[in-house]
């Protein structure tokens, strides 16, 4: 007999182990009865038997700490969630402008009021693209017409939150402490552990579409919240109540970062609502039939005149753009 | 011991079919050590193995309605663990090996439960362990520390049975192969 067959055998664990008196009994008579076999059961009882190791207590760590970690990622801790009511201190208190507002100023604000936490909003005008680095390190890509509020600082281990209105790409920095990073849009939270993600906040509900890691979205009329995995797109329906996932088509939600625009069957009325928020151009009455008109492939935003162009081309449309206004005409 | 596996079934089952917290707690009580210990000297790393434990049990809460119920509960934990370890730390260095995981994986003296040896011996057998390859070790570790069985520790690597039947024999001649360190 080999190994294998020794340990495939479950009588032969009786033995090695001395669990089973009848199997021990067995096998004994067996090894007396084929001496050549003796170094090939030997071998297989220590596989079986083997070595014992005890960790010792260095080894090991504050386990109820994270325990309570994961309860509150998952919301499963019987306290109201703290991240659910936001704690405004002292809001900035400068109305959102059009221009990317980060002053030198700030870095000169008295540190003294430790309960003061300054709140900054960075802004950007339409066509304009603006990354922004965080206090904690993470990077964050605004779209044009788009504003994000921060507080100047993080105090380590509390949670990480910025408020979104429009659209950003966000490269989180993960903290050693584990502390999250949560964006609000609207009525929606995302939860972050370092990751990279897009978050879309204009007209309809939120849309959130993971690259990498891992975010939990939480929705104020959502009973549970749901988690996405790289790849994944949500949206929450208002209607039902439930998040709709996607997979898929990430791609087309990021592109923009690089100044393309990625299409995937879209709409003309999903591409001129994107001209209008991000140009800001107001679009003149269309034939409804040809807002219905789909459309696949890529083009550069990096000026609206080849937008236009590449628009035309692939729609077989006539564009014209005058004093603000977008005339689009089959 | 069989009997704290049968509660680790049963939390298992409250678990997939009624979706408590309190089993999600039983079963990280009685996994965490173990995992933490384990992916920490897998990736020489506590925080990316605090991270992977928390991104395991969170995904079992998240999936609870559509785990199996028959499972080995623990080769499940552990695989999962791992996985989760494993793609933390390709986040962190994108260029890691494969074969560069459990690089790392170490057996301590002290910790070595054998009560006729020396400490001089429990020394030799772990420096005897510890020039294995990586592959070798791990699947050492998972039996002489977790006591896992060959066919939990082939889930838990994802790598057939026969594979790691082969691994561990060849660890084991070598240290039989020595005579004064006899022990099994």
């Amino acid at each position: 007999m080999n190994i294998e067959q020794f340990l495939a055998d479950p009588s032969f664990e009786g033995w090695a182990r001395q669990s089973n008196a009848k199997d021990f009994a067995q096998w004994e008579s067996w090894r007396a009865e084929h001496p050549e076999n003796i170094e090939q059961m030997d071998e297989a009882r220590a596989l079986i038997v083997g070595l014992e190791f005890r960790h010792t207590i260095e080894s090991k760590t504050d386990k109820q700490a994270e325990w309570d970690a994961l309860s509150q990622r998952l919301n499963l801790s019987k306290r109201p969630a703290k991240t659910r009511t936001m704690n405004r201190r002292v809001w900035w208190s400068v109305a959102a402008s059009l221009a990317l507002i980060v002053t030198a100023s700030w870095w000169f604000w008295p540190k003294g009021h430790a309960q003061e936490i300054k709140w900054l909003t960075a802004t950007t005008a339409y066509g304009e693209l603006q990354p922004v680095r965080l206090p904690d390190g993470t990077l964050v890509t605004l779209n044009a017409n788009s504003s994000l509020r921060y507080p100047e600082s993080w105090n380590a281990g509390s949670s990480r939150q910025v408020e979104l209105t429009g659209e950003a790409f966000f490269e989180v920095t993960h903290k050693t402490d584990d502390a999250p990073f949560i964006v609000k849009a609207q009525s929606m939270e995302v939860h972050v552990l370092g990751t990279s993600f897009n978050v879309l906040a204009r007209h309809t509900s939120p849309v959130v579409s993971l690259v990498e890691g891992k975010v939990r979205l939480n929705h104020i009329k959502s009973s549970s919240p749901v988690m996405l995995s790289p790849g994944e797109t949500a949206s929450f329906n208002e209607i039902n109540g439930q998040f709709n996932i996607i997979k898929g088509k990430t791609n087309e939600r990021t592109s923009w970062r690089d100044r393309r625009w990625v299409f995937d069957h879209t709409s003309l009325a999903e591409i001129l609502q994107r001209i209008e928020d991000e140009f800001g151009l107001k679009i003149q009455e269309i034939d409804q039939q040809l807002l219905s008109r789909k459309v696949s492939g890529q083009v550069s935003t990096k000026q609206k005149g080849t937008l236009f162009m590449a628009l035309e081309a692939l729609l077989d449309v006539d564009i014209t753009e005058e004093n603000g206004q977008l005339r689009v005409e089959d | 011991m069989l009997k704290s596996s049968a509660n680790i079934k049963k939390h298992w089952e409250t678990l997939c079919q009624e979706g408590k917290p309190e089993a999600l707690q039983a079963l990280f009580d009685h996994f965490h050590d173990d995992l933490y210990a384990y992916t920490t000297r897998l990736l020489n790393s506590s925080s990316l193995a605090k991270d992977a434990i928390q991104n395991t049990f969170a995904d079992l809460w998240q999936y609870r309605n559509r785990l199996a119920q028959e499972t080995v509960v623990k080769a499940y934990l552990f695989r999962a663990t791992r996985n989760h370890a494993i793609k933390l730390l390709r986040k962190n260095r994108p260029t890691v090996n494969l074969e560069d995981i459990a690089q790392q994986l170490h057996f301590e003296p002290e910790e070595l439960y054998l009560e006729e040896a020396s400490l001089l011996q429990k020394q030799k057998i772990t420096a005897i362990l510890n020039t294995l390859s990586p592959r070798q070790r791990e699947i050492l570790y998972l039996k002489f520390y977790d006591n896992l069985d060959y066919q939990e520790i082939a889930q838990v690597l994802e790598i057939n049975y026969q594979s790691v039947v082969n691994h561990a024999h060849k660890a084991i001649q070598r240290l039989r192969n020595n005579k004064e360190l006899r022990f099994f």
